[in-house]
């Protein structure tokens, strides 16, 4: 039971990830290859000032958060000026950066030897122990994510995006500034992945740079391909989804040196035939173009 | 009055001198129609206009501003609306969608509007619609409302796009071949539109190789041929003009007869 809440947080905290990179990559066309990059700030700020300053995680959060944005906003800055490849490439390589500024600025992150010890968020001066506790607040912060993010998408403010997904230049043709909805975009997703960065590290209360690798910003966009790009509810089924299937496969009693490599194959698998017979997604409308 | 005013104005491609010293101006209130043959520079010079394209040299003022390095949609906002010769839709958007993004929104386009679901940005959007329905009705489109604009046929996107670029309520209307790939039986309605915006005072810039519709509607003609000027002036100047004759169909020969 423990274990089965355990993957819901985990689904959770990446439902969050996802709708947040949908946000940029599905509803707004900019692809993002460095995601994990702003949760990695997020996770890092939080606890740092938990463990260093003994600030509290709720507070930590909301820092850590904006930082993210501001992070977010470094990256928006160059989505001004490169697209698609390019712009995939600048978001791949600042994931990269972050991730070797974790490792190596050891007198603050630890570096390899990661944070232990990060403390649990409370509520009235109760420790959320219990994994269904966190769960709770996970599924708060889920909701939120989703109800903001779904009313940015279902506005003129969202048609604006989805206008300069289907032809930047069409949209400059009809007066948008296209370059400050991007950097919105960045901006507001950011700092949803940076929620998710802080409540992973209270949760696992270990945090390490590697949970935050490129290949987990390419596990978030599958996800957001996978359910469906420019789709809210195709962000909570990919996330669901290929968070709790590979799960499955640990009961099928392989050794864990088979069954790894095996997981990641069947994911590569999954997606080839997603994209063979479904490129929209699960439940999604909007197509690669 | 002139509205616009274009001085020396030149854009080389890799060498390629595709406006090479172009000065001519725009007439506020009136039809003037940009013509020329392939390749002479009608397009390049609507993108140098609207700012997609940064100029070589020259310099374009619209009313009393320089608009000659500003950015496409700075350009919008001071009254510019455009068409585009290959037409450009926002494919996988509803036909309804496409027309609600030309129209002005004072309040609605911001983050916090749409978060906070603000009862004026609410507000703005009921009455677009309407606007929206409406326009689509003056291009006789109202019935695709809710297709995908990826769906529709050329001439139908042709037809959503004008619409598009009428609800900007711009000053001044840049249409690049408005008519081609429009069903014949939809250019009456089309020439109407483009003669109401003249009655109620906008300006319109137009290229077009329909030399009835030219003649038709323009008040003016301005003829490009290599990038440079040849002729301007009224429709009936410019039939009995030798150069723009020559740049069409070559040096004219003895008639055989």
């Amino acid at each position: 039971m423990e274990y089965l809440l355990h993957i819901l947080v985990m689904a959770g905290i990446y439902i969050i990830l996802t709708l947040s990179l949908n946000l940029i990559v599905g509803f707004t066309g900019l692809p993002a290859l460095g995601h994990i990059a702003f949760a990695c700030v997020g996770a890092y700020t939080s606890s740092l000032l938990a463990l260093n300053y003994g600030i509290s995680p709720w507070i930590g959060l909301m820092i850590g958060a904006f930082n993210a944005a501001l992070l977010g906003v470094l990256v928006g800055a160059p989505s001004m000026r490169l697209k698609g490849d390019y712009l995939a490439l600048a978001t791949f390589g600042l994931g990269v950066i972050v991730y070797s500024i974790a490792k190596n600025w050891v007198d603050l992150t630890r570096g390899p030897m990661g944070l232990p010890g990060i403390p649990k968020f409370s509520v009235l001066g109760f420790e959320l122990q219990p994994v269904w506790a966190y769960l709770l607040l996970v599924a708060v912060f889920v909701f939120i994510t989703a109800f903001v993010i779904g009313r940015i998408v279902d506005s003129p403010f969202g048609r604006v995006l989805k206008s300069i997904r289907e032809d930047e230049l069409a949209a400059l043709s009809i007066g948008k500034n296209v370059n400050r909805y991007k950097l919105i975009v960045f901006t507001v997703g950011a700092f949803f992945a940076g929620i998710a960065g802080s409540l992973y590290a209270h949760y696992i209360t270990f945090i390490d740079p590697s949970s935050f690798t490129a290949m987990e910003s390419i596990a978030v966009l599958l996800m957001v391909v996978f359910g469906g790009m420019g789709s809210i509810g195709g962000s909570f089924i990919g996330a669901l989804v290929l968070v709790i299937f590979p799960e499955m496969l640990r009961f099928l009693g392989m050794p864990s040196s088979v069954a790894a490599p095996l997981r990641q194959m069947i994911y590569g698998l999954l997606l080839v035939v997603l994209m063979l017979r479904r490129p929209q997604g699960i439940i999604g409308r909007y197509r690669f173009k | 009055m002139e509205v616009l005013r274009i001085t020396n104005l030149s854009k080389t491609f890799d060498g390629v001198r595709a406006v090479d010293g172009l000065s001519f101006g725009v007439e506020e209130g009136a039809i003037t129609a940009l013509i020329g043959p392939n390749g002479s520079g009608k397009t390049v010079t609507f993108n140098l206009i609207t700012g997609f394209y940064r100029p070589t040299g020259g310099e374009i003022c619209f009313k009393d501003t320089n608009i000659t390095r500003l950015a496409p949609h700075k350009i919008f906002n001071l009254g510019i609306g455009r068409t585009f010769q290959n037409i450009r839709l926002f494919p996988q958007m509803t036909v309804l969608e496409n027309i609600l993004l030309g129209l002005k929104y004072n309040s609605g386009e911001s983050l916090l509007a749409a978060i906070f679901r603000t009862p004026s940005m609410l507000r703005e959007e009921k009455e677009n619609m309407q606007k929206a329905i409406a326009l689509l009705k003056t291009v006789g489109m109202e019935n695709k409302r809710d297709e995908m604009a990826e769906n529709l046929s050329y001439g139908q996107r042709r037809l959503v796009e004008i619409a598009r670029t009428l609800g900007t309520d711009s000053e001044f209307y840049l249409l690049d071949e408005p008519m081609s790939g429009i069903f014949p039986n939809m250019i009456p309605q089309l020439l109407s539109i483009i003669k109401q915006l003249r009655s109620s005072g906008k300006t319109v810039l137009f290229i077009e190789h329909n030399m009835k519709v030219v003649m038709d509607v323009s008040d003016r003609v301005v003829v490009l041929n290599h990038g440079k000027m040849i002729a301007a002036g009224t429709p009936a100047e410019i039939q009995a003009n030798e150069a723009v004759l020559d740049a069409y169909m070559g040096k004219r020969r003895m008639r055989a007869s």
